[in-house]
């Protein structure tokens, strides 16, 4: 595992971008393109990783970009893919397809499915920030059961999807699920998937002051809470053998997690939750959790 | 207690056998069905033969025959005495008319366009919103969120654009009035499932809060999809009625009224406001009464009432399709005979007339009150209905027209629908048409309107120089 400190100095993203203050997408970004060695082409829906790129004609990273229709992530990137294949560059850049939760989980799954069933040639990143941030706070298929956004005033009933699964389900190469405030995490799944072939899913959890209403500094410590909590798990499944890592995989070992609450309570949209939904909540988690441990120890025999 | 030979014997009705043979190999005495060898008259189909004379009655074939009616047991009652399909039993649907209930008039609100819109469609009977998020228009998804479940109604918030107009099939097909709030990439995304309402005559409420274009565009305050409502509503020959709201106020109106022309037609309507008028906040009245919608006829509400509703825009017969797109025509030439509005400011005795709608036509009211100022006889020409354009209002006041000046933010969509409108009434020729246009997210200002009236414009110096290196 890469330590922190060994990380490439060279950056891919510039300074200018349009980030807000403490949002963890910029240091997932910049995670990513590290990775890739700077050698992606980039291809992102509507969201706010297109106003963090830039307003046309500028951009903020250092990699070419296609800026593509709000359905179509996972389509342009086959498109791409085949493009480069063609022209005999498809080995040395990696074509990089980027979208958030609602951009993956509700208008571009069909894309991203059909892609994933052929098994085209390109790494698709979820950055999951749990809600349609750029148009203001409104709920997706990945808002956690209790937040609060602006179409469920009163905390989403019904839990996220599990786009991992899903994905896995496709029978692709290679599934990771990460947060963009461990560096050292996203690099290495990053660095791992450019070296396989296929279609290669990385769903990263992207904490957002503004949506999650909290301050931004925080952004590092609410998504490492969030882990810490087993809300969101580091894991990755390569050729269907499941690993737990990096923070995670130290958790499982000490065997013991800081209740949900604690995470929870870190957050404004949470605000006002009932003790009961959030009894059931850490129920979610506890059952998730145990699933996990027991695919870790399943994959570690094998 | 009966022997198997008193069992009654079973009847094959021959139009409804599709010939599959699982009767044949069902047969338990194997010689009283065999295949058929002639084309039945009705169905074009083979039906298999069956000789009852050998039969015990022991009704495997019966079991075994995959369609509903082709063998049937003696004693078993035929498709004609079915409860609701006999014509003679189902009871017929009625319509449930709406009621208006009295509310308080002359009430004023404060609120935003979008909002204004929303309040109008809930004013309207609106309980059902489906919707996709997209800046500029989530405001009035966002009020509806809030309203909707304490009124009880239903927000939902959909997957896509796809998604959200085809739930407002489903919920428009149960008669029910539902909208939707969109901004000009969703209603791209939106076109096919538009056709199928007009194809299939459902109504629904579409709230376009026009943005610039093509393609991402930006969130500036547009009227570029003009020409996408007016002569581009999907495939096929599509229209639908085209409300351009100007106020706060008219966001209320035209969103009731839309629900109305909608059931009226049974078509989709489709409120164009721009950007700004979706957060302009201005003052509301809020109208004397409102609508309990009752449920149409033509509803599929569940019930043997209305089992025979079926909405559907296929025609597999060329002939049925002709027929179907021909009363489909008549209501398009019905909207364009009865619903063309417009305002009309200071044009009695206009000369030069402007001609806008949206928010580019407050900018025009104020360029026409500072022409009367300098003595111009200028008069604004505002279409609230930019499909079907009204026509009817403008042709009696151009043989005073000297010269129109269309004023609009986009590359010229508003002056194809006034020249197409002059052409069809074969009026105005010989007036030229001139035009001040902004795109891009940008208003024309009350400025560039006069220098637009006054004479020929210096050409604008460009925005900024793109750099493609």
């Amino acid at each position: 595992m890469t330590r922190l400190v060994d990380l490439p100095t060279q950056e891919h993203m510039l300074p200018g971008n349009r980030a807000c203050a403490g949002c963890s997408l910029g240091i997932g970004l910049r995670s990513i393109l590290k990775a890739l060695d700077g050698k992606a082409v980039m291809t992102v829906p509507a969201s706010c990783l297109t106003v963090i790129g830039g307003m046309y004609p500028t951009s903020s990273v250092t990699v070419p970009w296609l800026n593509v229709a709000f359905p179509g992530c996972a389509a342009a990137a086959a498109g791409l893919a085949a493009g480069l294949r063609a022209t005999g560059r498809d080995r040395e850049m990696t074509v990089l397809a980027m979208a958030g939760d609602g951009g993956t989980a509700d208008i571009g799954i069909q894309a991203l499915s059909g892609a994933a069933e052929r098994n085209d040639d390109f790494i698709y990143v979820c950055y999951d920030n749990e809600a349609y941030m750029n148009t203001g706070t409104q709920r997706s298929g990945l808002t956690p059961a209790g937040a609060r956004t602006t179409t469920t005033m009163l905390g989403k009933r019904e839990n996220p999807k599990d786009m991992c699964r899903i994905m896995e389900a496709h029978g692709i190469p290679y599934v990771a699920s990460t947060s963009a405030v461990f560096p050292d995490d996203v690099y290495d799944k990053l660095a791992r998937a450019r070296t396989l072939r296929g279609l290669r899913y990385v769903h990263m959890n992207t904490p957002c002051p503004s949506g999650w209403s909290f301050e931004p500094r925080d952004s590092v410590t609410v998504g490492q809470l969030a882990v810490d909590t087993g809300l969101v798990v580091l894991f990755e499944v390569e050729g269907g053998v499941f690993r737990l890592t990096g923070r995670s995989k130290t958790l499982a070992k000490r065997g013991k997690r800081p209740p949900v609450a604690d995470y929870l309570a870190t957050q404004g949209r949470f605000k006002g939750m009932s003790p009961e939904a959030a009894t059931e909540i850490q129920r979610w988690v506890d059952g998730r959790w145990a699933e996990y441990l027991r695919r870790d120890a399943a994959g570690a025999t094998t | 207690m009966p022997s198997i030979e008193a069992r009654p014997k079973p009847e094959l009705h021959p139009e409804f056998c599709k010939g599959c043979g699982r009767c044949i190999e069902a047969c338990s005495v194997h010689h009283c069905i065999a295949e058929g060898r002639d084309i039945h008259a009705q169905s074009g189909l083979v039906p298999v033969a069956f000789h009852p004379d050998g039969c015990n009655g022991c009704n495997l074939c019966v079991e075994a025959c995959p369609e509903p009616y082709a063998l049937m047991a003696g004693d078993a009652a035929g498709p004609e005495e079915h409860p609701v399909v006999s014509r003679h039993r189902a009871p017929a649907p009625q319509t449930v008319p709406d009621e208006r209930v009295a509310f308080a008039e002359g009430k004023t609100l404060v609120v935003k366009g979008a909002h204004a819109a929303a309040i109008g469609a809930l004013l309207a009977g609106c309980r059902h919103f489906f919707g996709y998020p997209i800046t500029p228009s989530t405001e009035g998804a966002e009020l509806m969120a809030k309203l909707l479940p304490r009124l009880g109604g239903t927000f939902l918030q959909a997957v896509s654009e796809v998604a959200a107009v085809n739930m407002m099939y489903g919920c428009g097909g149960g008669g029910k009035p539902c909208m939707t709030f969109t901004s000009s990439p969703g209603f791209s995304l939106m076109l096919e499932g538009v056709s199928y309402l007009i194809g299939s005559e459902i109504p629904g409420v579409i709230v376009n809060v026009m943005r610039a274009g093509p393609g991402l565009g930006n969130i500036g305050p547009a009227q570029a999809d003009i020409k996408l409502t007016c002569r581009g509503l999907g495939h096929g020959a599509t229209h639908a009625v085209a409300l351009a709201p100007s106020t706060p106020q008219e966001m209320l109106d035209h969103a009731m009224l839309a629900f109305e022309l909608s059931f009226k037609y049974r078509n989709p309507v489709v409120i164009l406001a721009d950007g700004y008028l979706g957060q302009m906040t201005g003052r509301v009245r809020l109208p004397g009464a409102l609508v309990k919608p009752g449920l149409p006829a033509w509803a599929v509400s569940g019930d043997a009432a209305h089992r025979k509703n079926v909405h559907t825009s296929i025609y597999l017969n060329e002939a049925d399709q002709e027929a179907h797109d021909e009363h489909i025509l008549a209501k398009y030439a019905a909207m364009t005979e009865a619903e063309q509005r417009a305002d009309l400011y200071r044009c009695e005795d206009a000369e030069v007339l402007l001609v806008a709608c949206n928010t580019p036509a407050r900018m025009a009211k104020g360029a026409v009150r500072a022409l009367r100022d300098e003595g111009v006889a200028a008069g604004l020409f505002r279409p609230q209905t930019i499909w079907p354009f009204p026509a009817k209002v403008l042709v009696p006041l151009l043989p005073r027209v000297r010269r129109l000046v269309v004023v609009e933010a986009s590359e010229g969509q508003l002056e194809d629908e006034l020249r197409l409108a002059l052409s069809h009434a074969g009026a105005g020729q010989a007036i030229p048409i001139d035009h001040v246009r902004r795109q891009g997210g940008n208003l024309p200002s009350q400025r560039e309107i006069l220098e637009g009236v006054r004479g020929p414009r210096a050409p604008r110096a460009t925005a900024r120089k793109v750099v493609t290196a």
